[in-house]
């Protein structure tokens, strides 16, 4: 079933458009507990002491430690395509890229914007998909990871 | 830990250690609570609304199940990047789930310059089923620069 049969109706104009979602600030704290509660087994990632003799000489996030800052948990207002489709949601899939090491002591900058929505017709009917992603920069304005989520209603 | 790799002593095709992991509820909660400390009940944690989103019974953060399929890159030795991570929710996954991530290398060249490797992954039940799928590109550098 296309877009068009079941007139999916949503604000095009958030479309494309980045959202300042707000700072996070990493601290070695947020770093262990973050890598503690996901039982990263590799210490460089949670023993300051084994990651001062690590590659990056001291701690640094791991690479899906920015999963967890989307605008719901960050308790942003983000973009709001006001859809009138579906009854529940969920993840459908999900990309992390790193482009420099976080450590503690930066403070990111996280902006938000919706990529893309469009439908398909799965074996229990018509479903809606959501591209957003989600971009850091450090305090030098730097861009240090991005974040891609693919969401479906239906 | 403590490994160190070479992009010269990576093979197509080469298996990565496996790793199992079953998240239980007292896992996915400190999880939890680390992603979104003010949340209360949820299909992640609490029962009813589980059910009530229409799952039979609370079921693990897609992005949890992404780290444990991570962990499989960052415990092949230190000295490596996992630059990007790109994974596929293909199903769902429940409190107390035996899961084996695994990974095989399905590709690698110089890019740029840089000594990349691409590596599949998923995430498999004992009978086989995979709720997870993913890719990953990885940094390995080269033992000439060294």
């Amino acid at each position: 079933m296309a877009e068009e049969e079941f007139k999916l109706e949503y604000d095009r104009s958030v479309v494309g458009v980045e959202y300042e979602l707000g700072t996070v600030t990493i601290t070695q704290e947020l770093l262990v507990s973050y890598a503690q509660s996901v039982g990263e087994p590799n210490p460089i990632y949670w023993d300051p002491e084994a990651a001062r003799r690590g590659p990056h000489g001291g701690l640094v996030a791991l690479p899906t430690l920015c999963s967890i800052y989307s605008f719901n948990a960050m308790n942003a207002t983000g973009p709001d395509l006001k859809m009138n489709f579906g009854t529940t949601g969920m993840d459908a899939g999900a990309a992390v890229e790193t482009f420099l090491p976080i450590r503690p002591g930066d403070v990111l900058r996280v902006t938000t914007k919706v990529k893309d929505v469009y439908a398909k017709t799965g074996r229990s009917g018509p479903m809606v998909f959501t591209i957003n992603e989600e971009t850091f920069y450090d305090q030098q304005g730097r861009k240090v990871a991005a974040v891609t989520r693919s969401g479906v209603r239906r | 830990m403590g490994k160190t790799l070479f992009f010269e002593d990576v093979n197509l095709g080469d298996a990565l250690p496996s790793l199992v992991r079953q998240a239980s509820n007292d896992t996915v909660k400190a999880f939890v609570k680390v992603w979104t400390p003010d949340r209360g009940g949820s299909r992640f944690t609490d029962e009813g609304q589980a059910k009530r989103d229409g799952f039979p019974g609370p079921i693990v953060p897609g992005i949890l199940s992404m780290s444990y399929l991570s962990q499989v890159v960052l415990t092949w030795a230190d000295n490596i990047e996992l630059e990007k991570l790109d994974v596929i929710y293909r199903g769902l996954i429940l409190h107390g789930e035996r899961l084996t991530c695994r990974g095989v290398v399905t590709d690698k060249g110089l890019d740029g310059g840089r000594p990349l490797v691409h590596v599949d992954l998923f995430m498999e039940r004992d009978g086989g089923e995979r709720p997870l799928t993913g890719s990953a590109r990885v940094l390995v550098p080269q033992r000439l620069a060294h």
